[in-house]
């Protein structure tokens, strides 16, 4: 049918015929992005400068931001919290990925188990993780502070007390951290055994082994977790929506992150406008975030054969 | 160029083709409008409607709502099924969405110009939804008599700024103090003698039981269950605290909460911030309870309460009695709430939606629910020998109720609570004295009313 169509447009050649099949076959997705990702975006962007509420839109300029940045006493709160999580967030991640990879990238008995295991919570999402954590969490009778209790350190109330919030739930990432050690594993998977043999007959130490060649070899995938990594901090909503029980982001605000009050004002207070222009500011943080790691990748994310061009 | 040309042609004749199979049937094109704000599509979805009435079909409608466990779904369910025998025009069938999904996929549907039928929402939120626009009147439907049969102040919450209802009470609920009958008993405390704030705390400490610097068993805490500074407020208030009601300026800072406030952290200082953590995470993670375990003896919680408690411990004896007086003569004032149903704004036959609503919340349907569900009615015409006051916590419980304001946040100040909260709950926690916590309060709530 296509064929008829195609041939009754005028594309005779074998090269236009392919073109026209390549959209075709593109189709589904094209229309899919247009509708529910460019579309959206667009819209999202337009009534970022109006106050709009799902039901009517009235320009109002620059308002919306100009509240955001003055006015808006939440919004500085959810910002802060949300920077002082990913801060805390990204290194400890990506680290604990590098170093659990690295030990079980090594010859040791039940090896495989091992990595199941830790692969074994990354595939393990949705509300049901957070309930479990909230039980592990538990100030008195929660595992995580029996083991602290069981080397003498006395836990804290890591869900109630709003200085421990955010280190909980780093806690709570840490355990989820299989998906990244997979992929540091696949890469260290494929390292030549002669790199490290070299290094030793040199007289290298097991540190130096893995600060000379470990790690360069494996920056292109810290590159990629550390910008997946900064994306997906930035958007940290459903630790907060849970962990405070009813959106507040209790206890004290300190769960008030900024898709969290997004979210608020959007859903709750029907502030859709604004809550566009919150998103738009999101945006540009992580897009300005991943562009300086982006440039500042030809200083330590090292390419073999020439890759680093780009 | 040309090659292009055609090309480019063809990609878009292909995108028209497939929006095409994603448009409605035609008859949205030739549909008559027939009026109000309702979207082109929706006016003609009604129009069928009331075409397939003529007919003679049964329209079918959606009724959406989050109960969804073993206690309520059945009752719910078997509700809509009477009412769909009891007549032949409509056929309503119930949908239970989870509450965390429920209220945004509402508006969604709002916005889009096809909503559900019938929707159960919160009363305290009708006011503010009627003037987002988000609701369909109901005065074309309702009759003064109908009306007459539910308490004013639930009719009031129901009305929008524009003095028209948007809603029908559906089920309204209060707060109260449950009470372990055993542990009175044991220690020898008559219920009936907590009458003030003070004669509360004696009685809990008097019911504490320590272990060595530990507790094994907790008295009373203000903030566990389901009563938090607000209802401690109220109570001392006659009211809602936070605001002057005539004004709306901020009343934040007001002797009366600094001494509300301080009394909350005292009660926590007496059994330490490690007990308050530890029975807090139990009652946040919902896997215990420590009153329907016998750990803490009395528990602030709303007349919902009880059907919970039926579950996970039958076996308990408790019993009920009012938030006591902040001071005496004060009042027991207690906040409460209830639901609602509504019609959606867009909803393609907002007349059938009322229909079903009427059914729902008739003098017959509402004491089936009460008797079944053990949910308290807005209905005023419920006398003392319905089937449903014949269990002795439900009376007690009525009479909490007589007692109960419902907040409804006027929608000049809707969202101050998002920032007085935080700072209020470092009074609580400890970690900042409670007069500066309540200070820093007011301030916020004072730049939120300047921005």
């Amino acid at each position: 049918m296509f064929s008829k169509l195609i041939t009754a447009l005028g594309v005779k050649t074998n090269r236009g015929r392919e073109t026209a099949y390549g959209y075709v076959f593109v189709l589904p997705w094209l229309v899919g992005l247009l509708c529910f990702t460019i579309g959206p975006m667009i819209f999202s962007f337009i009534t970022s400068f109006a106050d709009y509420n799902m039901r009517s839109v009235e320009f109002t300029g620059l308002n919306n931001y100009i509240k955001m940045f003055t006015r808006d006493q939440l919004f500085w709160k959810s910002f802060y919290n949300t920077v002082i999580y990913s801060v805390m967030n990204i290194p400890l991640v990506t680290i604990g990925g590098v170093i659990v990879a690295v030990l079980l990238n090594k010859t040791i008995f039940g090896l495989r188990t091992f990595r199941t295991i830790y692969y074994l919570p990354s595939i393990m999402v949705g509300v049901g993780t957070y309930f479990l954590w909230m039980l592990m969490l538990d100030p008195s009778n929660g595992l995580v502070n029996v083991i602290l209790k069981a080397i003498g350190i006395q836990g804290p109330a890591w869900l109630t007390d709003p200085a421990w919030t955010k280190p909980a739930i780093v806690v709570m990432h840490l355990w989820g951290l299989g998906g990244q050690m997979l992929l540091y594993l696949a890469r260290l998977q494929s390292i030549p055994s002669d790199y490290y043999e070299a290094a030793s007959l040199d007289g290298a130490s097991a540190f130096q082994k893995f600060y000379k060649i470990t790690v360069p070899l494996i920056s292109p995938i810290i590159f990629y977790n550390l910008v997946i990594g900064i994306i997906g901090s930035f958007q940290v909503f459903q630790e907060g929506y849970i962990f405070s029980g009813n959106g507040s982001g209790s206890p004290a605000g300190s769960l008030l992150f900024y898709n969290l009050l997004v979210w608020n004002n959007a859903f709750k207070n029907f502030d859709t406008g604004y809550a566009n222009a919150m998103c738009w500011f999101l945006f540009a943080v992580v897009m300005i975030l991943t562009v300086i790691v982006q440039k500042s990748q030809k200083k330590w994310v090292y390419y073999e054969e020439g890759d680093n061009d780009d | 160029m040309k090659k292009r040309a055609s090309v480019l042609f063809l990609a878009a004749a292909m995108v028209l083709a497939a929006f095409s199979g994603c448009s409605d049937n035609g008859t949205a094109s030739t549909a008559a409008s027939t009026g109000g704000t309702a979207s082109t599509a929706s006016t003609a979805e009604g129009g069928e409607e009331s075409q397939a009435e003529e007919n003679g079909e049964v329209v079918e409608l959606e009724f959406w709502g989050w109960w969804s466990s073993e206690a309520r779904k059945p009752v719910i369910t078997e509700m809509v099924e009477n009412y769909n025998a009891s007549q032949s025009k409509y056929h309503v069938t119930y949908v239970d969405i989870p509450w965390g999904d429920i209220f945004t996929k509402n508006i969604a549907q709002i916005a889009a110009g096809n909503p559900c039928d019938v929707m159960a929402n919160s009363m305290e939120e009708v006011r503010f939804r009627a003037s987002e626009d988000q609701v369909e009147s109901l005065d074309a439907y309702v009759t003064d008599e109908e009306k007459a049969g539910f308490y004013e102040q639930y009719i009031d919450a129901c009305t929008g700024d524009d003095g028209s209802l948007y809603a029908i009470p559906y089920s309204v609920d209060t707060r109260a103090i449950y009470y372990n009958k055993d542990h009175f008993e044991e220690v020898g405390i008559d219920p009936e003698s907590i009458v003030t704030w003070d004669d509360l705390t004696e009685a809990a400490y008097k019911l504490d039981v320590k272990d060595g610097d530990t507790y094994t068993r907790v008295g009373f805490m203000p903030l566990l269950g389901n009563g938090g500074v607000d209802t401690w407020i109220i109570n001392a208030n006659g009211g809602d605290g936070w605001y002057d009601q005539e004004t709306l300026e901020p009343t934040v800072n007001t002797d009366t909460n600094k001494a509300v406030l301080k009394w909350i952290r005292g009660v926590i200082d007496h059994y330490g911030q490690n007990t308050y953590d530890t029975l807090s995470a139990a009652f946040s993670s919902g896997m215990t309870d420590p009153f329907a375990s016998g750990t803490m003896s009395m528990l602030v919680h709303t007349s919902a309460y009880t059907s919970s408690l039926t579950q996970t411990a039958p076996d308990l004896n408790y019993g009920v009695i009012p938030l006591p007086e902040y001071t005496e003569g004060n009042g027991n004032t207690v906040n409460g709430g209830g639901f609602v149903l509504e019609v959606p704004k867009g909803a393609k036959d907002p007349a059938a939606s009322y229909d079903f609503i009427r059914y729902a919340t008739s003098y017959e349907t509402q004491d089936f629910l009460a008797v079944n569900i053990g949910d308290f009615s807005a209905r005023s015409d419920f006398g003392d020998d319905a089937e449903f006051f014949q269990n002795p916590i439900s009376q007690d419980l009525a009479k909490c109720l007589e007692g109960t304001v419902t907040v409804i946040i006027p929608n000049e100040i809707k969202g101050y609570t998002d920032v007085i909260n935080p700072l209020i709950e470092e009074g609580t926690l400890g970690i900042v004295d409670t007069d500066t916590a309540l200070d820093n309060a007011q301030k916020a709530f004072e730049d939120f009313l300047l921005g």
